[in-house]
């Protein structure tokens, strides 16, 4: 980009005339700023597309949706007011090509653009593109993203800043092994490999000796080739149990910069989070006002316009270190919207249209406690690789102080095209013990069929006692529950088993663990509903070929008649113990 | 009549029956299992077994059963004969495939090396994350399928095992798949 500065962006809105057809007139934007936003269109997918339309039509703002092949019938496509479709399933035909969200934006009359998170909501250049053809960008500053994107550049600005880095060193392409090993000697070992231009994990490798680091760099750069087009990375020094601690900020254009309080997100499994929480537990009032200053202070040397999160490690000696700024929403938003009140999405648009922040830091009070889960399409059976296929029933928990966000509807195809996260599930409660156990039932309540996932995995996680104790660090799954996986159905008798041993002996010692006696129950049961179904005593649509009548017994109650609601076989006695239910077709008639 | 399920690469082989107003599931040295369905919809099934009310969600799709219990989901599938033949015939010597479309990175292990249930096998690259493909049982290495480099998919076998024979196996403790059927 030439000499444009960037700086029109959503500023005191100085210029009133739209350059309307100029596509290269780049001082457009300010022109809608003028008017405020009047329609957005929503670059991207999934449970944030939704919750960006959500929040436009609150706000009584026009959206528009943009669609893959694959996602004609998605949810966000429904909620939105106008849908365009841009392309293949594959996001690189897609949501990833620039070009297209500009035209479908340009053809629906939109005058701004929210590129939610992933994709290009972290694309520099085009945020420009937005800006040149006269749309809003709803985020920061094309020079800002840029920055702050290349780790290794947003590293040597923050140190600048005096904001404290985590210790580490560039690597030249061209070093040889020799001047690998001698870097990685300097940084210190263990250490960390880390892509330039990462993110969620990928291209990041642990190195624990100097031996494994010429691989690990390897391995490192052909992953962050692949997953980002850039293959620079460097080292950085591993700290031991470090917490993942961030600080959700606001800047906008009258260099306003507050915070949001932070979150804490050190639940991670291979650099992916997955239990998020706000505010985070265990941390001194004193420690805790000093990493909100920092956050403020690294937002405020770039002139932060936005909403934005400075992420830091918290090592355990209290001392922190800058980590990276992401420049856009993040996945985890909610933990701080349900403990500040405060809507970042209608934020982010108010200050994209050159609002000043509504609130003052010292309004910001942070009330109670928030968790939030992320369930994903994965196999914890199968090193959690992610999973594909059509969601045959997806039932989301509810109730008080339940938040469910998800892009899921029926028939929804879980693809292996984008992201495998099914939704994000977050509680509040007025404080952590009683916003975990809404979690752990939240969890209970969750019905997921057609597709794997891990849902089993974070009520495990949610229910366990150093979690409940708030001793968290992001080595806490590895510690903690190392090479978790769901237990494997033992539904043949082990033959180990003494001659003689009941069944409910059997029960009691099944594989130690935290589910004991309950897990053999629950394989009965779905023994018990597979041997149902199968059989045809169930009538669901089809049976198998050849299987006799439906029903048990002879009085021929059962499946084979009209569906109601319930078909009752007997009475149902549900906290009876010990009794037996008698048939009764009299009592079905009667009902 | 005769249930012939499988759960992931498990292969069950039941007895149902009707004994008074109970179903009894009989078979792999089991003992029997006896509940009555207390009520069902579309999607659930209450159950009575001797220990109580048990919930489960379920959804048919042909063969196929998907069931949740609690927060556990479990896929079942309906075998037919030639299907268990087919999945008989495998249980001694397993194949790994790709769980997904992607690339593979690393060959771990030479035709004919001993490997162990667990141990990595080979290294793909899937979702732009590289993941490693373990050995399902303690066995031998029959055969690599692939060249590093290749794109490959779940249809495409990868490494072939046989399990060891008893007297050269590393531990005598593994209940694996096929060791009875």
């Amino acid at each position: 980009m030439s000499a444009a500065k960037g700086k029109t962006s959503a500023s005191q809105a100085s210029t009133s005339k739209r350059s309307s057809s100029a596509a290269g007139a780049a001082k457009g934007k300010a022109s809608a700023a003028a008017k405020g936003i009047q329609r957005v269109l929503v670059a991207n997918r999934g449970e944030i597309a939704v919750r960006v339309i959500r929040a436009c039509r609150e706000l009584g703002i026009g959206c528009v949706a943009v669609v893959s092949e694959a996602d004609r019938f998605s949810l966000h496509a429904q909620l939105a007011d106008e849908v365009v479709e841009i392309g293949g399933a594959a996001a690189t035909e897609s949501y990833l090509v620039g070009e297209r969200v500009i035209a479908a934006a340009t053809e629906t009359g939109c005058d701004a653009v929210h590129p939610g998170y992933g994709f290009l909501a972290e694309n520099a250049d085009f945020a420009r593109e937005c800006a040149a053809a006269g749309l809003i960008f709803i985020g920061p500053q094309p020079e800002v993203i840029e920055e702050m994107g290349l780790k290794t550049r947003a590293r040597a600005r923050m140190e600048k800043a005096a904001v404290p880095v985590v210790p580490g060193a560039m690597l030249a392409e061209d070093a040889s092994d020799a001047q690998l090993e001698e870097t990685g000697q300097a940084v210190g070992f263990p250490l960390l490999v880390k892509a330039s231009a990462g993110g969620g994990g990928k291209g990041m490798r642990e190195v624990h000796a100097a031996h494994e680091l010429v691989a690990a760099v390897g391995a490192a750069r052909r992953e962050a080739m692949s997953a980002f087009g850039n293959g620079e990375v460097y080292l950085e020094r591993l700290l031991q149990r470090p917490r993942h601690i961030e600080v959700q900020v606001l800047g906008d254009s009258h260099g306003n910069v507050i915070h949001l309080g932070e979150r804490e997100c050190s639940i991670q499994r291979r650099h992916q989070k997955i239990v998020e929480e706000s505010p985070a537990p265990n941390l001194s009032n004193e420690l805790r006002a000093r990493i909100h200053q920092t956050a403020v202070l690294a937002a405020s040397s770039v002139n932060y316009e936005g909403a934005g999160t400075v992420e830091m490690l918290l090592d355990e000696s209290g001392e922190f270190y800058f980590l990276e700024m992401n420049t856009r929403l993040q996945v985890e938003h909610p933990v701080t919207e349900w403990v500040t009140g405060v809507d970042l999405v209608a934020e982010q648009i108010r200050i994209a249209q050159g609002e000043p922040i509504r609130t003052k830091q010292t309004e910001i009070v942070v009330r109670g406690h928030a968790i939030e889960t992320r369930l994903y399409a994965e196999d914890p059976a199968e090193g959690f690789l992610p999973q594909t296929g059509e969601v045959l029933l997806f039932e989301p928990p509810g109730g008080p102080g339940v938040r469910v966000d998800t892009g899921i509807n029926a028939g929804a195809e879980v693809s292996l095209h984008y992201d495998p996260m099914i939704a994000k599930i977050s509680t509040w409660a007025e404080n952590r013990d009683a916003a975990r156990r809404r979690m752990v039932e939240a969890l209970r309540e969750t019905v997921l069929l057609g597709v794997n996932c891990n849902l089993s995995y974070l009520k495990v996680i949610c229910e366990h006692p150093a979690y409940a104790a708030g001793e968290i660090h992001t080595g806490f799954l590895e510690e903690h529950l190392p090479g978790w996986r769901p237990p494997s159905l033992e539904l043949r008798s082990t033959e180990d088993s003494a001659p003689g041993e009941t069944h409910e002996e059997k029960r009691e010692q099944t594989r130690g663990g935290t589910d004991g006696g309950a897990r053999s129950l629950r394989e009965d049961a779905l023994l018990a509903a597979a041997a149902a179904v199968f059989s045809g005593h169930v009538s669901v649509g089809m049976g198998i070929g050849g299987v006799g009548t439906n029903g048990i017994g002879a009085d021929g109650v059962g499946g084979a008649e009209a569906p109601g609601p319930w078909q009752r076989i007997g009475p149902m006695r549900l906290h009876a113990t010990g009794v037996s239910s008698t048939m009764a077709s009299s009592k079905k008639e009667a009902r | 009549m005769e249930l012939r399920l499988r759960e992931r690469d498990h292969r069950h082989h039941f007895d149902c029956a009707i004994v008074g107003e109970q179903l009894v599931l009989s078979g792999e040295g089991r003992e029997d299992l006896r509940f009555s369905i207390e009520a069902h919809d579309a999607s659930t099934l209450l159950l009575r077994l001797d220990d109580g009310l048990m919930r489960a969600r379920y959804v048919k799709r042909g063969r196929d059963l998907w069931v949740q219990v609690g927060s556990r989901a479990v896929l079942f599938h309906l075998l037919d004969e030639e299907e268990e033949e087919d999945l008989a015939a495998a249980e001694g010597s397993p194949v790994i495939r790709a769980p997904m479309p992607g690339k593979l990175l690393e060959i771990l292990v030479e035709p004919g090396s001993t490997v162990r249930a667990g141990q990595p096998v080979v290294r793909v690259e899937a979702m732009k994350m590289e993941v490693e493909l373990s050995a399902t049982i303690d066995g031998r290495v029959v055969e690599i399928h692939a060249e590093v480099g290749e794109l490959v998919s779940p249809e495409n076998p990868l490494v072939t095992l046989e399990a060891l024979d008893a007297e050269d196996s590393p531990s005598g403790d593994g209940v694996g798949p096929g060791s009875q059927s």
